[in-house]
């Protein structure tokens, strides 16, 4: 391996490993959020509204209301947090159980399975979301099942294919010709294999998920106010766009940072799960 | 090739009727009816007429016959009448604002493949120099960014703080005093950001994929024989390598389509544009059933149309498939 490879690769994984250091802080800022948020992030205060960044304590400023944008930046990672994590929990459960439905069984259920898949992919997602939580009211619940329900298709593709691939190895083979049962082949033998793309493909997720949520939460039609979430509060930002530039910075650079450390440590995890990852851009 | 785009056309049939009946379901599955809309607002509204409305909206019949009406009235074009107060059709609703959302959708798809393909090959010729890590970060910010976040941000930065641009509508109130020319500017100054910013997260998406494209194409056997022969290494990489890696694009924009149409939901109401995405998302908030049904339908069939699009141009594009489809 040749120096400036070497030092592309170590390159490739220090962006993984920041990812995944972020990643971490995240999760410790939204746990540790009644210690971190300064102010309540439901306090109103009109007297204070719309207050520039370093003002009587708020390092970044107030909303339209007089809270702290700080504050309610430390709560709302809670909510991107839980919906990534229930949404793509949700989807990966869904896919997992078709794919491996699909992939096992082939033939005609395979068949009805993944044209199903290909007609939900056919709906622009957003238009799929934002029509069933027309109907739906608009709740965090809602959100993340509804976010969960129409993103499980790529997992499901992804486990037939492994599924397919795996099945034809001769471990498998001898499982079989051994007596092992179906459910045994699909347990021991062909899930614990299909796990590593299901994982990289499940990171990735958390981070469209966390965009999808803000996204909604953006448009009104994610979780309702006064909960704070980066999304609505980017609403808040954009109705004070020529006054309080603050409003629209910060959210957006929680959303910014958040996404980019999943989909950085998802493409770390790709990285690695590849055993032909020497010969791939590894940047 | 006639036949393989028939082939492709008569298999969109059995895609159609499977959207019709998600988007059907997806409709039904509300908790009572959507006529309750009309009538939960209006205190006057007797038992009779929740009946007689029921009756006029067939909900009175079983699922499986209001779906065929629903489909029968689909196919020609009838998607039913808004709730909203102007009561107008659907149809005309939709189709009035079809074209400022496909004219923007082809023209974030022009910028993305004007800018990622030279982006995306430049990476992979210098793939680990200054360039391709600079483009790569950047790449990834587009990734993560999100769009409505990048919009606010451009609306403040060239709309409040440079004043360069409008921030939002599709023209200006002096618009219809304007001279040919005026107006086309004044459109483009309307549209240049909500354009450019809604191609970033698609032509993130294909420089990247290019870029790893070519870097293995680069690698392989035709490209060594080919600067073996004494071909310059312009030609081998334009030439040669370009080709082959383009292939692939074609499928690569059909599958942004749905994700352009969705994200011209976002786009469309920051920005104030009448297009198809600002008529979903008021009918969304609004709980205007018949146009969001509309929409769905639309959007989904917009999809498979850039699907159909994207099969026949790899058949024109790619040899092997073009062989096989002409025979």
């Amino acid at each position: 391996m040749s120096p400036k490879k070497a030092f592309k690769r170590i390159l490739a994984n220090r962006l993984a490993f920041a990812g995944g250091l972020v990643v971490l802080a995240m999760f410790m800022v939204s746990w540790l959020a009644p210690v971190l948020a300064t102010h309540d992030p439901e306090a109103v205060a009109i007297k204070e509204r719309l207050k520039p960044p370093g003002y009587n304590q708020h390092l970044l400023g107030t909303d339209s209301l007089g809270r702290d944008v700080l504050s309610r930046l430390i709560w709302g990672s809670r909510i991107s947090l839980k919906v990534g994590f229930v949404a793509v929990g949700l989807a990966t459960l869904i896919g997992l159980i078709l794919g491996a439905i699909a992939g096992y069984r082939g033939g005609l259920v395979d068949g009805l399975i993944m044209r199903f898949c290909d007609l939900m992919l056919c709906f622009p997602s957003m238009f799929l979301i934002l029509a069933v939580i027309a109907i739906l009211d608009p709740s965090i619940w809602n959100v993340m099942i509804v976010i969960g329900l129409t993103s499980w298709m790529g997992v499901a593709r992804l486990v037939r294919a492994e599924f397919l691939s795996l099945m034809t190895r001769d471990f498998v083979l001898a499982a079989r010709a051994q007596g092992a049962s179906a459910a045994r082949i699909v347990w021991r033998h062909l899930l614990p294999n299909a796990m590593g793309p299901v994982l990289v493909s499940a990171t990735l997720g958390v981070a469209g998920a966390i965009l999808t949520e803000s996204s909604l939460s953006f448009l009104g039609l994610g979780v309702q106010p006064p909960t704070p979430t980066w999304g609505s509060m980017l609403t808040d930002g954009k109705d004070h766009l020529t006054r309080a530039w603050w409003l629209s910075l910060y959210p957006g650079l929680a959303i910014l940072a958040t996404v980019l450390s999943y989909n950085l440590l998802g493409e770390g995890l790709r990285e690695a799960f590849n055993p032909h990852s020497s010969n791939r851009d590894n940047s | 090739m006639l036949k393989y785009s028939l082939k492709r056309i008569i298999l969109m049939v059995p895609a159609l009727l499977g959207i019709t009946l998600i988007s059907f379901l997806v409709m039904r599955l509300a908790p009572g009816d959507p006529t309750d809309q009309i009538t939960n607002l209006n205190p006057e509204a007797s038992q009779q007429a929740r009946i007689r409305l029921r009756e006029i909206y067939g909900l009175d019949k079983p699922l499986h016959i209001q779906y065929w009406n629903w489909l029968k009235n689909l196919a020609q074009l009838d998607f039913g009448r808004s709730f909203s107060p102007d009561r107008r059709l659907v149809k005309d609703k939709i189709f009035e604002r079809l074209p400022i959302t496909l004219a923007l959708n082809v023209a974030s798809m022009a910028i993305i493949l004007a800018i990622s393909i030279p982006l995306g090959l430049w990476a992979a010729t210098r793939a680990g120099g200054v360039f391709d890590r600079v483009s790569t970060v950047l790449v990834f910010i587009c990734f993560a960014a999100p769009s409505f976040w990048l919009a606010l941000l451009g609306m403040w930065l060239f709309g409040v703080h440079l004043g360069w641009l409008p921030t939002s509508g599709l023209t200006s109130l002096r618009f219809g005093t304007l001279g040919f020319w005026d107006k086309a500017l004044d459109l483009g100054r309307h549209l240049i950001m909500p354009t450019i910013i809604s191609s970033l997260g698609g032509l993130a998406g294909l420089s990247r994929y290019l870029r790893s494209n070519t870097i293995d194409i680069i690698r392989q056997d035709f490209l060594t024989t080919a600067r073996a022969k004494g071909l310059s290494e312009r030609v081998v990489l334009w030439k040669h390598a370009l080709r082959n890696a383009l292939i692939p694009v074609v499928t690569i924009l059909g599958l942004s389509v749905p994700g352009l149409i969705g994200g011209s939901v976002i786009m469309e109401s920051i920005y104030a544009i009448p297009g198809l995405g600002q008529l979903f998302y008021a009918a969304v908030m609004s709980r205007d059933y018949p146009v969001v049904m509309g929409g769905l339908v639309m959007g989904a069939v917009l999809t498979l149309l850039g699907n159909l699009l994207a099969d026949l141009g790899y058949a024109l594009v790619d040899p092997r498939v073009r062989d096989a489809a002409f025979k």
